[in-house]
């Protein structure tokens, strides 16, 4: 694959969740996330936590929320189509937010097929909720981030930062 | 051996622990027992409540945490037991009461057979401490290792009793629950769970 446009997404990324004052990161990964959970798992400041569903993720983040720790939910975007149930019945219910990063999957430069359909309909999914959500795709984007993490926390309920391929793979594609 | 007797032993000893229940039977029957509003009462999420207890054991690691789960709820997030395995935090203590039936909907039976064994399917999944008890006098017997520091997975082998179809007896809910919960957790540990603005 050609990196000649990708910028150190993982990097900034990675330092961005630490400003953010996350302590618990928990994880399922695909392969745009893989590099930065392996960051985050590496990371001594961090808890991090495999699970088996990504549901176990926002829950273990939930669960966190009431100890004080700040937490963060890392998955891809097949696996948060697997999460709404849990998002609407615990975090919306109860008011506890969470923050996940997402893998933008089925984007227009994702020629993947099988991602083309969480392309496709995970943000009106999303919007159906009234969870929010919002792009991340370059570095000033990432310097925001916590900004949107504190925001969040305001917002009582999940939010979902998908980050964009030219931000993790570059602008060229394999 | 019925639920409420199996919690009734269990309850004076939950002041020193931090309490989850998942929704259902399990959340009632600690209701009726010790009428707590210190303890979170998951009201969905069904498979998720002892997930949501590990994320306050691993970041309260001195802190006894209890999740009081279903069966009905476990066998939903059978995987769950695999991300418990790999951490198995000595502050946890998973306990699952097994009635074989979806009691709050009426009693229909679950999938499974009555001898359905889940300390093994835990121990399957890299559980190394998981138990089953049968009897009041089993539970008895257990408490001390209850009780004691290390991470455990305790089976309650109970009925399926008739009862009739009820909603969760709590007269809160939803934020109400997470507020209640949350400054609880404020007062007893001094942590800040919600900031100055009071999200």
């Amino acid at each position: 694959m050609s990196t000649e446009n990708a910028v150190d997404g993982y990097g900034a990324l990675h330092q961005a969740i630490k400003a953010c004052g996350v302590r618990l990161a928990a994880s399922l990964p695909d392969d745009w996330m893989a590099p930065l959970i392996t960051r985050l798992a590496a990371d001594p400041e961090i808890t991090h936590v495999r699970v088996a569903r990504e549901s176990e993720a926002v829950a273990i983040a939930s669960g966190a929320f009431f100890t004080g720790t700040r937490s963060m939910v890392l998955i891809g975007a097949t696996g948060l189509f697997t999460c709404p149930g849990e998002l609407a019945t615990l975090n919306l219910r109860h008011q506890i937010p969470v923050f996940l990063l997402v893998s933008e999957r089925g984007s227009p430069d994702d020629l993947r097929i099988y991602q083309e359909v969480q392309g496709r309909r995970l943000k009106p999914v999303l919007e159906a909720l009234d969870f929010p959500h919002l792009r991340i795709d370059s570095l000033e984007a990432v310097a925001r981030l916590p900004q949107a993490y504190e925001w969040c926390r305001l917002q009582k309920r999940p939010v979902v930062a998908f980050l964009a391929r030219t931000l993790l793979k570059g602008g060229t594609r394999p | 051996m019925k639920t409420r007797e199996c919690f009734e032993l269990l309850a004076p000893y939950a002041p020193e622990a931090v309490v989850v229940c998942a929704l259902g039977m399990a959340a009632n029957e600690w209701w009726a027992v010790t009428r707590s509003d210190e303890t979170f009462y998951m009201h969905g999420a069904m498979g998720f409540a002892s997930s949501f207890a590990l994320g306050i054991a691993l970041t309260m690691p001195k802190t006894p945490v209890w999740v009081l789960n279903g069966d009905g709820s476990m066998c939903m997030n059978l995987g769950s037991l695999l991300t418990e395995a790999s951490r198995q935090p000595d502050n946890l203590k998973h306990l699952v009461v097994a009635n074989h039936c979806y009691q709050t909907v009426g009693g229909l039976p679950m999938a499974g057979r009555r001898e359905t064994d889940y300390a093994a399917i835990a121990r399957g999944a890299g559980i190394r401490e998981a138990i089953t008890v049968r009897s009041l006098d089993e539970m008895r017997q257990a408490l001390p290792r209850i009780l004691a520091p290390g991470y455990l997975l305790t089976v309650l082998e109970v009925e399926c009793e008739s009862i009739p179809i009820i909603p969760p007896p709590q007269p809160f809910e939803g934020a109400e629950m997470k507020y209640r919960f949350g400054r609880h957790m404020e007062r007893r540990f001094g942590v800040s769970v919600f900031g100055p603005q009071g999200f």
